[in-house]
């Protein structure tokens, strides 16, 4: 027989297990939802990758026969030269605008005047803004000047409580601003106040023109080093140029006809191979991501339920001291599942470093009946989680059938001489 | 804010300091004016009326009676103190007011 005391202490310890291994698989959520997003952005680098691949540099022959190959008359040689030319007209264009603008010419007059006034409108701003601030912190101040107070449009009659407050408050203000603003009385010093105030204003708008003089100047002078640094380095700005409009076509195309187009360039292949293998990553860490971990979490929220309602059941005044079945006592603590959370936690950590690590996308070979799972995990890991894993099946022959592939691949890469190991 | 009870007080006590014969909630009932005044001294024609939220007595005058009286006081004929709760801070503040108000009342009279 089992206390209900004793029954409640494994309980707990059972709830602490539940609350660590969900720290546990919260963290590898967060590792693996970071992983996919690299996925995302390792994927638009390989495009680039590829482009670059393609296209190395800018050699008539290799333009016209990549614009044959890939269906692309814009990379024809002639067009890419235009483009070329085109880029270059309007960057001199450009160049020779900001050289003939005035404000380009006497940049440096320019800004070294703005420095000095802004230095010197500082100045005049500063006593000025806490002379105004002064005022501005005066008791009563505001309501003053919005009464019009000392003035024939002071509306205030003597028999309202106002007046005697206003009057007060106005004398206090002389007494204390009156030698300093060299003003008698606070009409005096209303006047002196809104004086100072508009200076202020005006000297702030011609601080803010510029300020802002500056700014154009500096826009125009990295404008200006922006035209000649296209100028100067003019065939890699076009070079730059084509590789993006390569993506630019390449990215839509199925990759079926994608592949049949690349045939003709092996370093390419290859390249293309790395994209799908990247969007294969991000959609096995997808499916561990979602399939795995967030039902693990599911499961152990409905376990942690479970367990709170058993607590609160054992709670009851009414069984404080009773004594229960110890079968009935095993039955409502189970069994502990740590081990085999550890092991589903390794296992789990295993195919996250496996996928993330893979780098060796030239082993996959699409014309071989494997998946891109089996050569990231050689066969070792356990992907039935995933849908095309799953649809699959099982298999037993991938480590040696990966094996036997990857060496006929190579050697007639080696023969070849076209493959970039990199 | 000061409570109507303290400030009224408060005023009566500086007015019946300076001489005034001022009677507590007196029914003022002069022409088209009819209120309860907070203080009223009728021989002086002196008085005051604290207007507070708290006893909803900003309503007791109208604008019109407002107006009506405004103009009797701008012609001397009577003089009193309108004190809204929202323009004084502290008793003492609102005593120093009342004593201005005061002599500004005996200036208007030619001396008191």
């Amino acid at each position: 027989m089992t206390r209900t005391g004793e029954i409640l202490y494994e309980l707990d310890a059972r709830h602490y297990e539940i609350i660590g291994e969900k720290r546990k698989l919260d963290k590898l959520l967060r590792q693996v939802g970071g992983d996919v997003v690299e996925q995302v952005q390792a994927v638009d680098e390989a495009w680039h990758q590829l482009a670059a691949t393609l296209c190395d540099r800018l050699d008539a022959t290799l333009l016209d026969t990549l614009a044959h190959a890939l269906h692309l008359p814009t990379l024809m040689a002639r067009q890419v030269a235009e483009r070329r030319q085109a880029t270059l007209a309007q960057a001199a264009a450009r160049r020779r605008a900001m050289l003939n603008d005035d404000r380009v010419k006497n940049s440096e007059g320019l800004l070294n005047e703005a420095d000095i006034r802004l230095h010197e409108l500082k100045e005049t701003i500063e006593p000025l803004a806490q002379s105004i601030a002064m005022l501005d912190d005066a008791p009563l101040f505001q309501e003053l000047l919005a009464h019009r107070y000392g003035t024939a449009e002071y509306g205030i009659r003597f028999w309202q409580l106002s007046y005697y407050k206003h009057w007060k408050h106005a004398d206090l203000i002389v007494e204390v601003h009156g030698v300093r603003l060299g003003k008698a009385d606070f009409r005096g010093i209303a006047e002196k106040y809104i004086a100072e105030r508009e200076a202020m204003l005006g000297l702030e708008n011609e601080r803010s023109s510029w300020r802002q003089k500056a700014v154009e100047v500096r826009r125009l002078l990295a404008e200006l080093r922006e035209a000649e640094q296209t100028i100067a380095t003019i065939d890699e700005v076009t070079l730059k140029a084509t590789q993006a409009k390569l993506v630019e076509h390449l990215k839509p195309l199925g990759r079926d006809t994608l592949s049949t187009m690349l045939r003709p360039f092996p370093a390419a292949h290859t390249a293309m191979l790395r994209i799908t293998g990247i969007e294969k990553k991000g959609e096995y860490l997808g499916a561990l991501e979602n399939q795995q971990i967030r039902t693990a979490l599911r499961e152990l929220g409905q376990q942690e339920q479970k367990l709170m309602r058993t607590r609160a059941k054992l709670l009851r005044p009414k069984n404080a001291n009773r004594r229960w079945d110890s079968n009935e006592a095993r039955r409502m603590v189970g069994q502990s599942r740590r081990e085999r959370w550890d092991k589903r936690h390794q296992r789990w950590s295993e195919t996250r470093t496996q996928i993330v690590q893979f780098n060796d996308y030239h082993h996959y070979n699409p014309a071989a009946d494997l998946l891109w799972w089996d050569v990231m995990t050689d066969g070792r890991l356990d992907g039935d989680f995933i849908p095309e894993v799953h649809a699959r099946g099982p298999r037993t022959d991938v480590h040696h059938h990966h094996h036997h592939h990857h060496e006929r691949e190579r050697d007639s890469w080696r023969d070849s001489q076209t493959f970039d190991a990199s | 804010m000061i409570r109507e009870a303290e400030g009224t007080a408060r005023l009566a006590e500086v007015f019946r300091a300076r001489g005034y014969n001022v009677a507590r909630e007196f029914a003022f009932a002069e022409g088209d004016v009819t209120f309860n005044i907070d203080g009223w001294d009728a021989g002086a024609r002196v008085g005051f009326e604290f207007r507070t939220s708290e006893a909803g007595d900003k309503e007791d005058l109208t604008d019109v009676e407002l107006a009506s009286l405004a103009a009797r006081m701008e012609a001397g004929e009577l003089f009193i103190l309108i004190v809204d709760d929202t323009d004084v801070a502290s008793l003492d503040e609102l005593g120093g007011y009342a004593e201005r108000f005061l002599d500004v009342v005996a200036q208007r009279r030619g001396g008191r």
